[in-house]
């Protein structure tokens, strides 16, 4: 009844779909509270400080406080300080990240045209061995040249350092546009297969969970 | 108004009916149309195949009920094959309804092939803070988790006896609607190397074929199409099947519609400049 009265929305906007929005709405931000108290809160905080005698986990109350004086004029610099003190962990963390994330990603976009591919470091048990690069085949050769026309067209497009007034210039930002133009393509065709996804996964839930309770009645 | 302006200017409930009508007909009689096998389906399903035993997995839900149409059937074929090969796994989330959505999923799986919590999988229910968490996990399981999502102390669930730190996790899939996987790259996958098998929606695929160029996932389900895939490796076909078929016949009427739009379109266009080119 929830599925339906959700996607009545999709004849017009009603008073069935608000009422059925509004206890979604409520559902969920009561069952996400209370969630947090029961696996994280509780066995990570509250249940070492009272039963285990953790006492210095109630700094974490003082910390957490600490955000609410946001709302006092006089003394919103003591949320200055824990705004600050999470600012500077979380740069941290994303300098730490971004190595690891994009160097990857970097060394991938290398593709040699000729020769041997590259050596690729691959996790064997618990040890990492070096693969040695094989001899390209002429699909591969292809298949990295137009890797390579598409990485640099595409970039010379966002290079915005002089004007794009060179005609050799200006037909490969032309080109690089085009290469965008058919990723959002693509990013539009996986964007409403999606949704169809979802809206199959409601149906078989209304044909083959639900509907099938009242299969005896027909 | 002639048949192009009626093409032109379709309305929306008659293209919804039709919808509702095509996706609901392979949904009642499936119409068993062929899956391909594509190579980074293959190659997750061929990282499952090897983790070396005494390993276990770890299952991130990272989608909402929002997406659950798309995630849920990629998460049950892994789970299958989780199960069917003998690997223990744990769910995890970083989202409230995940945790829920995540042991809905592994009860439905285990109950289907014989299998029990504890012993063949277990919830390590809501995460929070993905950058710490993870940091942590890495280094010491047990003492980051304390206990499991039903409040067994984790050391006490049987399948995480022996499970200490990230060398002990043999693949970690991510099922998300958004992008979740960053983190895991970032402090698990960059750091320590441990395969990670990437399960998104249709729409983020574009930007998994990034990380997948780059090694850094293992493989990759892309959306409904993607669990159908892994589900005929399985030989076990389920939702995605079935819910493939529907997404074919709907992509058919689709293709057919922008057709009819854009025919409908260029008449009445070329009817008004009296047959010539575009309206200037």
């Amino acid at each position: 009844v929830c599925t339906v009265g959700i996607l009545s929305v999709v004849y017009r906007e009603n008073a069935v779909y608000r009422f059925f929005e509004h206890i979604f709405i409520g559902i969920a931000t009561g069952f996400g509270a209370y969630i947090t108290v029961v696996n994280v809160l509780w066995p990570r905080c509250f249940e070492l400080m009272i039963k285990k005698g953790h006492w210095y986990w109630a700094f974490t109350i003082v910390a957490g406080a600490m955000w609410y004086f946001i709302f006092s004029r006089k003394h919103f610099w003591i949320s200055r300080m824990i705004q600050q003190t999470l600012m500077g962990l979380g740069a941290g963390w994303l300098f730490k990240g971004f190595a690891s994330s994009n160097m990857a990603k970097f060394f991938a976009s290398m593709k040699p045209l000729w020769g041997k591919s590259l050596p690729k470091a691959v996790l064997v048990g618990e040890t990492t061995k070096i693969v040695p690069g094989h001899p390209l085949s002429s699909g591969e050769v292809f298949s990295h040249l137009i890797f390579i026309v598409v990485l640099f067209t595409v970039m010379s497009y966002f290079f915005f350092s002089f004007e794009h007034k060179n005609r050799t210039v200006v037909r490969t930002t032309q080109l690089g546009r085009f290469f965008l133009m058919f990723t959002f393509g693509a990013m539009f065709g996986s964007t409403v297969m999606a949704r169809l996804s979802l809206l199959i996964g409601r149906m078989d839930f209304l044909i083959h969970d639900w509907f099938v309770h009242f299969r005896g009645l027909f | 108004m002639t048949i192009w302006e009626r093409l032109d200017r379709i309305d929306r409930k008659y293209i919804y009916t039709l919808l509702l009508l095509v996706l609901a007909w392979p949904l009642i009689r499936p119409l068993g149309l062929p899956v391909a096998v594509t190579p980074q389906v293959q190659s997750l399903y061929d990282t499952i195949e090897h983790i070396p035993k005494g390993k276990i997995a770890i299952v991130s839900i990272e989608y909402g009920v929002g997406t659950e149409g798309e995630n849920g059937p990629q998460t049950r074929a892994i789970m299958h094959h989780l199960f069917e090969r003998g690997v223990p796994f744990a769910v995890m989330s970083y989202g409230a309804d995940g945790v829920k959505l995540g042991e809905n999923c592994a009860t439905a799986v285990a109950k289907q092939l014989g299998k029990k919590y504890g012993k063949d999988w277990c919830s390590w229910g809501l995460q929070v803070n993905p950058a710490v968490y993870l940091q942590a996990l890495a280094k010491d399981v047990p003492g980051t988790l304390v206990k499991d999502a039903r409040g067994t102390p984790i050391r006490k669930v049987p399948m995480m006896k022996n499970v200490r730190t990230i060398r002990d996790i043999g693949i970690i899939t991510v099922s998300t609607g958004g992008w979740a996987l960053g983190t895991w790259i970032q402090f698990i996958q960059g750091v320590y190397g441990t395969p990670i098998g990437y399960l998104p929606t249709a729409v983020m695929v574009p930007e998994g074929y990034d990380p997948l160029d780059a090694g850094q996932v293992c493989g990759m389900l892309p959306g409904m199409a993607g669990a159908a895939a892994y589900e005929r490796l399985n030989s076990f076909p389920e939702k995605g099947t079935i819910g493939t078929d529907a997404l074919s016949t709907s992509h058919i009427l689709i293709i057919v519609l922008v057709i009819l739009g854009n025919i409908g379109t260029s008449m009445t266009r070329r009817r008004r400049t009296g047959g010539g080119g575009a309206e200037s």
